[in-house]
């Protein structure tokens, strides 16, 4: 594939991702997706791939954005799920509900470049943009369908701001007087940028952080560690930045807002180990 | 470490703000490396004010001079 179409697959992945239904009545089995969902590109098929924190079932539904998605996918049980998408063709937008068989985990949006793929292409689906449950009373409106018999999910619409983007975090987390170094200082990185994710308040922050830290080596992060062994990771996809000192602990985390900010960071690019 | 910001009453670092003398780490250390630490004091924090908001120690000390020096954080300030 050429640096062109790369980019240019990067982009659409980046900017039309959509959607995790956060409701506690769908997450009550506590099965959480880890790190990110990649979309692999090989020279004739399409494979979306995850895993989840337990065992789960495997289940996909997707189709153009234009409709309501109906074909539906579903494959084993374990912790590791892929699922190839067939019949898709390039240039059109697509939308992709990954889950467990009874629980939707996640919505992304795509579009397949133009032109021969010549070689195997992995792109992260790392942002997403987090909308209401189906509500739980009877019937389906237009925009909402039903994925088992007791969960539905909502459809968000196509094309959200990328701004309101925020990061997949769903492992349960320790408590913020664990995670975060010097634990009292939390609340003061939770006032400057809390509302960077959407946090609501110091737990969710410093949880956010937490998982942030967790799934970057799933998720391939960009990290960087300085001679002190403090960790600087950087998610490009959502410009997330989280720093941890040599014991896991964090020191802060925020959205920098500012181009080639890591790129000026200090330490040597390295690679986590799942 | 960083003598400069070093307070030899306190044994924490000087906020290069406002002085704010118990830091648990130096603003920037000999190598010019942000602590990323938020000044409970004045708000400032190295690496993110300076780094991503283009926010110089002197701007940021004389909008805090121009504020009414308030303590910043949420956090109970320290007697003295
Ligand atoms: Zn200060």
């Amino acid at each position: 594939m050429t640096p062109t179409l790369f980019g240019f697959l990067r982009l659409f992945a980046q900017l039309g991702i959509l959607v995790f239904a956060l409701c506690p009545s769908l997450t009550a089995d506590e099965v959480h997706l880890l790190g990110t969902p990649r979309l692999e590109m090989g020279t004739n098929q399409i494979v979306i791939r995850w895993s989840t924190d337990q065992q789960a079932g495997t289940s996909v539904l997707f189709g153009p954005v234009t409709e309501r998605p109906t074909r539906r996918i579903k494959g084993k049980v374990g912790t590791s799920h892929a699922v190839e998408l067939p019949g898709l063709e390039p240039g059109i937008r697509y939308r992709v509900i990954l889950g467990t068989a009874r629980n939707p985990l996640q919505t992304n949006e795509f579009v397949l470049p133009s032109g021969t793929v010549s070689s195997p292409t992995v792109v992260p689906l790392a942002v997403i943009i987090p909308i209401h449950p189906a509500a739980t009373t009877t019937g389906t409106t237009s925009n909402t369908i039903a994925w088992h018999s007791d969960s539905k999910v909502q459809l968000a619409k196509s094309e959200l701001d990328s701004a309101t983007a925020s990061v997949v975090a769903q492992p349960n987390a320790p408590p913020a007087r664990e995670t975060w170094s010097h634990p009292d200082t939390v609340q003061d990185h939770f006032r400057r940028h809390g509302a960077d994710f959407h946090a609501r308040d110091t737990e969710e922050y410093a949880a956010k952080a937490w998982r942030f830290r967790q799934q970057a080596a799933a998720s391939g992060f960009l990290v960087k560690k300085d001679k002190k062994g403090v960790l600087r990771i950087y998610d490009p996809a959502s410009d997330t930045f989280g720093a941890y000192n040599p014991d896991g602990a964090t020191r802060t985390f925020f959205k920098p807002g500012k181009k080639g900010y890591f790129d000026h960071q200090p330490g040597k690019l390295v690679k986590l180990h799942e | 470490m960083n003598d400069r910001t070093v307070n030899k009453l306190s044994g924490g670092y000087s906020c290069q703000v406002c002085g704010y003398p118990e830091l648990q780490y130096p603003p920037r250390d000999s190598d010019g490396i942000a602590s990323l630490e938020i000044c409970p004091s004045c708000g400032y924090q190295p690496g993110y004010d300076d780094d991503c908001l283009g926010r110089s120690t002197d701007e940021a000390r004389a909008l805090w001079i121009e504020s009414g020096r308030k303590w910043w954080s949420t956090r109970p300030r320290p007697e003295g």
